[in-house]
């Protein structure tokens, strides 16, 4: 592993994803910590906004010695370099402006013993305002090696090729994991030492949703591989993606062990309204050796299209054949290996879609005898279900992920389907108001706009699943 | 022939296995929330 930066290219990718994604992260703590009135957790993001702040020094640094080296080499277009640096230094001046201020208010607050609500709102605005910044500077600077993005495909390959939309979108999904990780085992890391159970809470419910993200990551991921070898570009080689999509493979284990025990902890505190600390440290050792496999497989994925951070030591694979990815591929093209784990899927598909049924139809008024807390105890069924069929799922895709991405054209809405419902069920485990939801009592309205939402989502899951060998 | 009749055998061996795990994990939970339920 080479996770210390050993070019300034290689610090400058590392450490430019902080103040842009991390900092989306910062801000979902920052409104939690608002909307729940939690004052240690506002000094956390406010000091979590200050260290985003000083990153402004390392990005800029790295950033001008390596438009130095990069300016060097002729396929880098000189123009790109010339707008990412002039949007990169307005950017960083706002996150550098939005950091001074969350310190001053640091500074202020603990000389008066409370933090101002007005300057928490100032805070919060110049946040959004920077991140917005960032958000265009990072699409500036994706231009300026991403070369493969603007490829054009010769007439004659283009009914062969993959849209290079695919590799973008892995792009930006990649990082929210990754740096998702970062962010929320450090809130973790702070809630266990100050002892929040609100902090706590918000950390688990990211390391969930990261879990979540982990699954359209993967798919795009293998997306993004035909897109990069079929034409193939000259300068990307099929070995080094495999040692990308092995370690990804790992990952997906990695974010499913920590999201389903930070799922479960979250779904206990309900009944119990405390912490196990054997699963607290549990769900941290997960998130660890998580975040450690994830790193691996983010250095890896950087091997694939940038020659500049690569140093005289790396070995890269050569064999396009070797690894775990197409030793399974080969298995599970086997109908002997496929059938069975295609069955489980079935089974998985109509556990999910049942819960879904009865926590959705209560909260729409159905069975209004019956209060919330009672559906609340199903839910577990629906998340292990969830599990098996996305474990089952990549197993499938790995069979013949070329049709499945490529081909088919109802696969991707299905994939765009399980986050946005995976994330909208999230809302049935965590929130208050369905909690206290008793016999008799309607659900609020925004409850049942939600559950429409996760209904549609998952019926969508199944149709689009179904449709897969005809469109 | 034996080849359905491995398949068969498989289909029923690796379903039994993964929803075995998942009734046990699920029913140890379940029991868990018992203790505590309102």
């Amino acid at each position: 592993m080479h996770l210390i930066p050993q070019s300034w290219s290689h610090l400058h990718i590392l450490v430019s994803v902080f103040p842009s994604v991390g900092l989306i992260f910062v801000l979902g703590f920052y409104i939690t910590a608002l909307r729940a009135k939690n004052e240690g957790m506002k000094r956390s993001c406010l000091v979590f906004l200050v260290i985003l702040g000083l990153l402004a020094i390392p990005t800029y640094f790295s950033g001008d010695r390596s438009m130095a080296l990069l300016s060097q080499d002729p396929k880098i277009s000189e123009h790109a370099l010339n707008v990412h640096y002039g949007w990169g230094l307005a950017g960083l001046a706002v996150l550098l402006i939005t950091g001074g201020y969350a310190l001053v208010e640091l500074w202020r607050g603990r000389a008066v013993g409370y933090l101002s609500d007005q300057a928490l709102k100032v805070a919060l605005g110049l946040a959004g305002a920077t991140l917005v910044m960032m958000i265009i500077v990072d699409e500036l600077g994706w231009e300026i090696s991403h070369h493969e993005l603007q490829r054009v495909v010769p007439a004659a390959l283009a009914a062969t090729a993959t849209a290079q939309t695919w590799s973008h979108v892995h792009m930006i999904l990649n990082h929210f994991p990754t740096v998702g990780f970062v962010m929320a085992l450090a809130f973790y890391i702070i809630a266990l030492v100050v002892n929040n159970d609100t902090l706590k809470r918000s950390s688990l419910v990211v390391f969930v949703i990261c879990s979540i993200v982990g699954v359209p990551t993967y798919v795009t991921g293998a997306a993004a591989m035909w897109a990069l070898t079929v034409p193939p570009i000259p300068e990307i080689s099929k070995a080094v993606i495999n040692a990308h999509r092995d370690m990804a493979l790992w990952t997906l284990f990695g974010l499913g062990f920590t999201g389903v025990a930070a799922w479960i902890e979250l779904w206990r505190y309900r009944y119990i309204g405390r912490f196990s600390n054997t699963s607290i440290y549990l769900i941290l050792a997960f998130a660890i050796i998580t975040l450690g496999i994830m790193a691996e497989t983010g250095h890896r994925g950087g091997q694939i299209n940038h020659p500049e951070i690569r140093v005289p030591t790396d070995v890269l694979p050569t064999d396009p054949t070797a690894g775990i990815s197409p030793a399974i591929e080969l298995l599970i093209n086997n109908v002997i290996w496929f059938v069975p784990w295609q069955t489980v899927h079935f089974f998985g598909f109509t556990l999910i879609f049942a819960t879904v049924l009865i926590v959705v139809l209560r909260v729409l008024g159905f069975w209004k005898s019956v209060p919330f807390s009672a559906v609340h105890r199903l839910l577990p069924i629906g998340v292990l279900a969830v599990v098996m069929n996305v474990f089952t799922g990549m197993l499938m895709l790995l069979a013949d992920t070329y049709r499945y991405v490529v081909n088919d054209y109802t696969f991707a809405p299905k994939i765009a389907f399980i986050p946005i419902g995976a994330t909208a069920v999230l809302y049935f485990s965590l929130s208050d108001r369905l909690w206290k939801l008793k016999a008799g009592e309607d659900a609020p309205a925004a409850a049942k706009a939600v559950a429409i939402l996760v209904l549609v989502c998952w019926a969508g899951v199944i149709a689009c699943g179904r449709l897969l060998p005809y469109l | 022939m034996s080849n359905n009749i491995e398949i068969l055998l498989m289909v029923i061996a690796v379903n039994v296995c993964v929803l075995g795990v998942a009734f046990i994990a699920l029913y140890r939970l379940n029991r868990a929330a018992d203790q505590f339920d309102r």
